[in-house]
């Protein structure tokens, strides 16, 4: 996937799961599938559930849905969208509902968290926060999660 | 690599850390207690199947190279030649006991590749 933007722009991906929008950035996004299987991994974290085959390797399944009280993914499908995101030097899965288009916004239209920081609070780490047709949705950071995840261990 | 597939139960074990398979203990009242049941060493809880029958033979016994045995569904089946597909680094540090080597496809489904001595070594979940 390619995106070009402005300088002081950025590139996100809004994504639906839910009835929730949450939003992360288009540059990590390597790929978007359909519905794929997926198998659950014993003492992963909550947020990452498990794996599914992509590109001959195990890559972890990432569910935002319990932490957005939406129901949690079910072995063995997944949701309908699967977007394959690059998070620091490795590779994982987030399943939604829906993907919608990229969309380049102005650095400074991000804002620190505050409407959105229950998301932050069930330990899902934000970059801030946008408004996004209406509503104000949260902009993920995978790496920070993904450091917390790592440091966790 | 060549793989022993446990029908049913979403696990594989690589055929060269199996020494024999054996008759597994039946279960139901008055059943005797073997060696642990694989699924619960990989899933860290108790997933013991319950019997429909009290003298159903719904296991086997698989003893491992270099000692030690579990118990596995009685329905199982011989792959070649599969690839084994490496958990990512963010999977695999979860995974304390190094037991789940990766994940395989087969036409049934997905299932997980684990050494069943590297759980016997972590320790078995309560019975």
């Amino acid at each position: 996937m390619t995106t070009s933007t402005q300088p002081g722009s950025i590139a996100l991906m809004p994504v639906a799961l839910g009835g929730h929008h949450v939003a992360v950035d288009a540059l990590t996004v390597l790929e978007i599938l359909g519905p794929r299987e997926w198998v659950p991994i014993p003492h992963t974290p909550p947020l990452l559930r498990g794996a599914l085959a992509w590109r001959g390797r195990a890559v972890g399944v990432f569910d935002l849905g319990p932490a957005l009280r939406a129901p949690a993914l079910e072995p063995p499908h997944t949701r309908s969208r699967n977007a394959v995101l690059r998070v620091g030097e490795d590779t994982l899965v987030m399943s939604v509902d829906r993907v919608l288009e990229v969309r380049a916004v102005e650095s400074h239209a991000i804002k620190p968290v505050h409407a959105t920081r229950w998301l932050v609070e069930r330990g899902m780490p934000c970059r801030g926060e946008l408004e996004f047709d209406g509503d104000v949705i949260p902009v993920l950071n995978l790496e920070a999660w993904a450091s917390l995840h790592r440091s966790g261990r | 690599m060549r793989l022993l597939v446990l029908e049913g139960a979403g696990l594989a074990i690589p055929d060269s850390v199996i020494a024999s398979i054996e008759p597994g203990s039946r279960i139901g009242p008055g059943a005797d207690r073997g060696a642990p049941w694989l699924a619960d060493l990989v899933h860290g809880q108790k997933l013991t199947p319950t019997p429909t029958s009290s003298s159903e033979p719904v296991r086997r016994t698989l003893q491992l190279q270099g000692g030690g045995a579990v118990e596995v569904p009685a329905t199982m089946h011989i792959v070649d030649h599969v690839e084994l597909l490496e958990l990512s680094n963010l999977l695999r540090p979860h995974d304390a006991s190094g037991a789940i080597l990766g994940v395989i496809e087969l036409p049934e489904g997905l299932s997980l590749v684990c050494d069943p001595r590297r759980l016997l070594a972590q320790g078995a979940p309560d019975r």
